[in-house]
């Protein structure tokens, strides 16, 4: 019987430690078709491919609900092996090859053709010696398909990152019974031509009734190349099209879609002319979130944000202004330039930081809750220090009076000052981070995700004090968060970090399918004529 | 050119070093060359298979196997139950190597299983491992030998208490030279038949490759390069060796016990046999990169678990070889530096953690043993104190190690930099 569908996935919902995170997901593929899969991070489209997949990770943590067809029969797939039975390959978002190997080493790996010999015989497969001239030829044959015209002798790493993507599909292809491959943002990694070329192949494919599932967030892509679309949000289907029938806007407006109510907002500051931080030819080298050469300005008491998708380069912002990561490019501060790798001065410079990475950057887990708050003051200003006999000493009187005050300003739930932050809950450990920035009286706070990981109640008491101490010591704070929502409840101004690169800058009011197109590495101009 | 030099001389800086002080201990010992010549030879021979032992986990990723040791019990364990069973010659050894072999698996497996639980610091775990493994000989051998729980009494093994192995036992009257003395020919006529060997077997082949198989001139060419380059190297040698008078000498007094050297060159082809095989394609990838291995669906941990034994037999074998050619077993000390040896000697020879070849090894062998034993005398030579050399080599084998793991971390990071 052939079914109308060669993959239909029916209401899937998938909880993690009680966390719906899919919720009555349906997804259906034709065969020989392109069909793609948005949403921002956090969606719910790997859990979804993971449940695809018959990943450990779903199955150790009490399966899933719902139901997966195959050609129209019900299959059951619990590991990774199942999956490739039925014929699903995927193409993985880090290349899954081996640089020093040639291109058939790769494409053939651990399916090697072997030569028929008497020792195969006698002690099985792994006795048989590599038949190279068989792996060769039918490599290239393959490659002949994908449309790449290279020798299949080349060596692996010495191909531009373009070709890898084909060898990766290449090997998927190579697999006799494949009819279903999943590409996992195959493109994030490519230059706009290479994408192009390497989507063109895709399709190319497709001719061979071959279908695919693809994975991304450039909305371009799903445009052209796509037959069929499905957009997730927040683990629920929002709609599903036919790609001819939806625009680029629309689409957009779906994946972002968490309205936010723009009559609550704040009225618009007025802000102040003086520019307290620049950033020219900004890039920083940290590894997953690479930057290049961003430049922006950031006036006097501001609440700047920087929003994107995880990976694309925003976490590099804070990062490199206070050296945790290399940089290069201008950091301009007050008027003077300011050496981004020597932390030290940065912080004396009236520059805080409260890292994303509590427990590991951010917290001495085995001190006290006061140590945590006064060490900064006390190691960059001189803070809490008394003189005997010449000599200086933490003034402890001092200190325990003030991370009292500040365990009270700050509701920070603990049984006192001398608790260590070790035990303290998530959303009470980022408390005592952002009293420590505060404890320095900086001019300029970077803030990074300050609300993951915690509690509602607590998020919004992080977010009152950071805009309270805007106000009150009119310090400019730049917030780097995942929450899109969060930012425009209280920036003045968003920047949006694209692929490596500020897109654009928007208000708080702008609509949402700006957003949307700003961090799909859409032009505004482009998205907009759709 | 200049840059291509500075470059070469940087990856290969450690065999450069000991090139260099092997020339300057070489001159200072005032040693005949007709000794160094024999020295060195026997050495080598004796030395290879230990080393060739090592080849397989560096294929596995899993760096420098000091756990060899394990190997090397087992073929002094094998040695010892033949010498109280009193058998000899060449069956006995094949007995030995057989005992040698199935105890050698058990022990693989075991160091396979732990270097699993431990990936990524295999190389200080084989040691720990090593040290481990002494403690268990030293209580088997030592305390429970000659006590009702393994009851021995045999006077040429048994201390004179009773209990415990003798410290050193004598292997002259029935394993020593077994191997050795099968046929022994002057390193001038091995290089001459060599070559003659050498020149049939790339004749041979360009016959069959351009007859039988009809590949083009330009094929057979390539495919007859490697031999045709060693027939040449060959060659040099043999002229150079027949033509300087007092490297004449040398050579033609010099033995080389051939059966021996035929049992290394079927080691050295079983590895390249292996390397071709799916098992060896299996190895190798688990050593570029185990996710990758994982996800394409190889068992990645049954994988590392046989190359360590692999590893292991290897090296069973090669202690028995060794210790036939000394004609005796120091029960407890014998086998404790086999690891460090041989892993210093590979560095010698250019290998890194990531890399070794079969070429390495011999390179290897040949610098560090040559140094090994000229430093002494040396030493003695200069300083009127051969200690002083003494103390030299074991400082020298262990900053080998120490030197090239360095260097390794410091090219890998500037590559990284890149």
């Amino acid at each position: 019987m052939q079914s109308e569908f060669v993959l239909e996935m029916k209401g899937i919902s998938k909880e993690y430690f009680g966390n719906p995170v899919l919720k009555d997901v349906s997804i259906r593929v034709r065969p020989g078709e392109i069909m793609a899969l948005v949403g921002e991070n956090g969606a719910g489209k790997s859990t979804l491919m993971n449940i695809l997949f018959g990943m450990p990770t779903i199955h150790s943590t009490n399966g899933f609900k719902g139901e997966i067809r195959i050609d129209g029969e019900t299959v059951q797939i619990s590991s990774p092996l199942d999956a490739m039975r039925h014929g699903i390959g995927m193409v993985h978002q880090e290349f899954m090859l081996i640089d020093d190997y040639e291109i058939a080493e790769n494409v053939k790996l651990n399916r090697e053709n072997l030569k028929k010999g008497i020792l195969r015989k006698l002690f099985g497969d792994k006795a048989g010696v590599l038949d190279r001239r068989a792996m060769k030829e039918e490599t290239a044959a393959t490659l002949d398909e994908v449309g790449l015209n290279i020798d299949a002798a080349t060596h692996t790493g010495s191909l531009p990152v373009g070709y890898k993507q084909f060898i990766e599909i290449a090997r998927e292809l190579d697999k006799n019974n494949v009819r279903l491959i999943v590409l996992d943002e195959p493109t994030a990694v490519l230059t706009e031509k290479e994408a192009e070329k390497f989507l063109q192949c895709v399709q190319e494919v497709t001719k061979k009734g071959i279908s695919f599932i693809f994975i991304t967030h450039r909305l371009n892509e799903v445009k052209n190349y796509a037959n069929h679309m499905a957009i997730l949000r927040d683990g629920s289907l929002v709609g599903e099209y036919d790609t001819q029938d939806v625009s680029v806007r629309k689409i957009s407006e779906l994946m972002i879609g968490r309205s936010v109510d723009i009559s609550q907002l704040e009225e618009e500051r007025k802000l102040s002319e003086e520019i307290i931080l620049e950033l020219k030819d900004f890039s920083v080298d940290m590894p997953g979130e690479f930057l290049k050469n961003a430049s922006v300005q950031i006036h006097k008491g501001e609440i700047f944000g920087f929003a994107g998708l995880a990976g694309h380069g925003k976490a590099a912002v804070a990062n490199g202004i206070m050296g945790l990561y290399p940089s290069s490019g201008e950091v301009i501060l007050n008027g003077e330039p300011l050496n981004a790798s020597d932390t030290l001065a940065t912080l004396s410079k009236s520059v805080a930081f409260v890292s994303e990475d509590r427990r590991g950057v951010g917290l001495l887990l085995d001190e006290s809750i006061e140590i945590n708050v006064v060490i900064s003051a006390l190691r960059v200003k001189n803070q809490f220090l008394k003189k005997i006999a010449g000599i200086r000493f933490y003034d402890k009187k001092a200190g325990r009076k003030y991370a009292e005050k500040m365990i009270q300003e700050f509701d920070i739930r603990c049984t006192g000052a001398s608790q260590h932050t070790r035990s303290l809950s998530g959303g009470n450990q980022q408390k005592v981070c952002i009293a420590r920035a505060m404890t320095l009286k900086p001019e300029v706070l970077l803030v990074s995700e300050p609300t993951r990981g915690i509690d509602v109640g607590a998020k919004k008491r992080i977010l009152d004090a950071l805009t309270e101490m805007n106000q009150s010591t009119g310090a400019a704070i730049i917030i780097t968060s995942s929450e899109l929502a969060e930012l425009r409840s209280i920036c003045d101004r968003i920047a949006i970090v694209t692929e490596g690169g500020i897109t654009g800058i928007l208000k708080p009011s702008d609509e949402d399918y700006r957003y949307g197109l700003l961090m799909s590495g859409v032009s505004e101009e482009e998205g907009g004529c759709v | 050119m200049t840059e291509k030099m500075i470059s070469f001389a940087r990856k290969n800086i450690v065999t450069l070093l000991f090139i260099i002080l092997c020339i300057f201990t070489t001159a200072y010992s005032r040693q005949s060359s007709e000794f160094i010549l024999q020295e060195l030879i026997s050495r080598i021979i004796r030395n290879a298979v230990l080393i060739l032992s090592l080849l397989m986990p560096v294929l596995c990723g899993m760096g420098l196997n000091f756990s060899i040791v394990l190997g090397a019990a087992a073929g002094q364990i094998a040695l010892i139950l033949i010498t109280y069973w009193d058998l000899g010659g060449l069956p006995g050894m094949g007995l030995c190597l057989l005992i040698a072999s199935g105890i050698s698996v058990l022990f693989g497996m075991f160091a396979g299983v732990i270097f699993n639980r431990t990936v990524g610091q295999e190389m200080i775990t084989g040691m720990i491992v090593g040290y481990f493994a002494k403690g268990i000989f030293d209580l088997i051998f030592l305390i429970l030998v000659g006590t009702w729980i393994i009851p021995i009494s045999d006077s040429r093994l048994i201390l004179a208490g009773g209990v415990g192995l003798k410290n050193t036992i004598d292997l002259n009257a029935n394993v020593k030279y077994v191997f050795d003395h099968i046929l022994q020919i002057s390193f001038l006529q091995c290089l001459l038949y060599s070559v003659i060997v050498m020149a049939v077997f790339v004749l041979l082949l360009a016959l069959f490759h351009a007859c039988v198989r009809k590949r083009s001139r330009k094929t057979v060419l390539r495919i007859c390069l490697p031999g045709l380059s060693t027939l040449g190297a060959l060659t040099a040698a043999l002229v150079l060796f027949g033509a300087v008078p007092s490297l004449r000498r040398a050579a033609s007094y010099a033995k080389v016990p051939v059966f021996t050297v035929f049992i290394i060159a079927g080691v050295c082809l079983l590895n390249a046999f292996l390397c071709r095989t799916k098992l060896g394609q299996d190895i190798r990838t688990c050593g570029q990169n185990m996710q990758v291995a994982a996800a394409a669906g190889i068992n990645v941990g049954r994988t590392r678990i046989i190359a360590t034994v692999i590893s292991t037999v290897i090296a069973a074998w090669g202690q028995i070889i060794f210790l036939q050619n000394m004609g005796l077993i120091n029960t407890y000390t014998s086998h404790e530096q086999v690891g460090t040896y041989a892993v210093a000697a590979l560095l010698v020879g250019g290998a890194s953690i990531k890399k070794a070849s079969i070429s390495q090894v011999f390179v290897g062998a040949l610098l560090f043993h040559l140094l090994f034993f000229t430093m002494p005398l040396a030493g003695n030579n200069l300083f009127h104190d051969s200690q002083i050399g003494e103390y030299f080599r074991v400082f020298i084998s262990y900053g080998v190690i120490a030197i090239a793991l360095a260097l390794h971390a410091w090219n890998q990071n500037a590559k990284k930099h890149k």
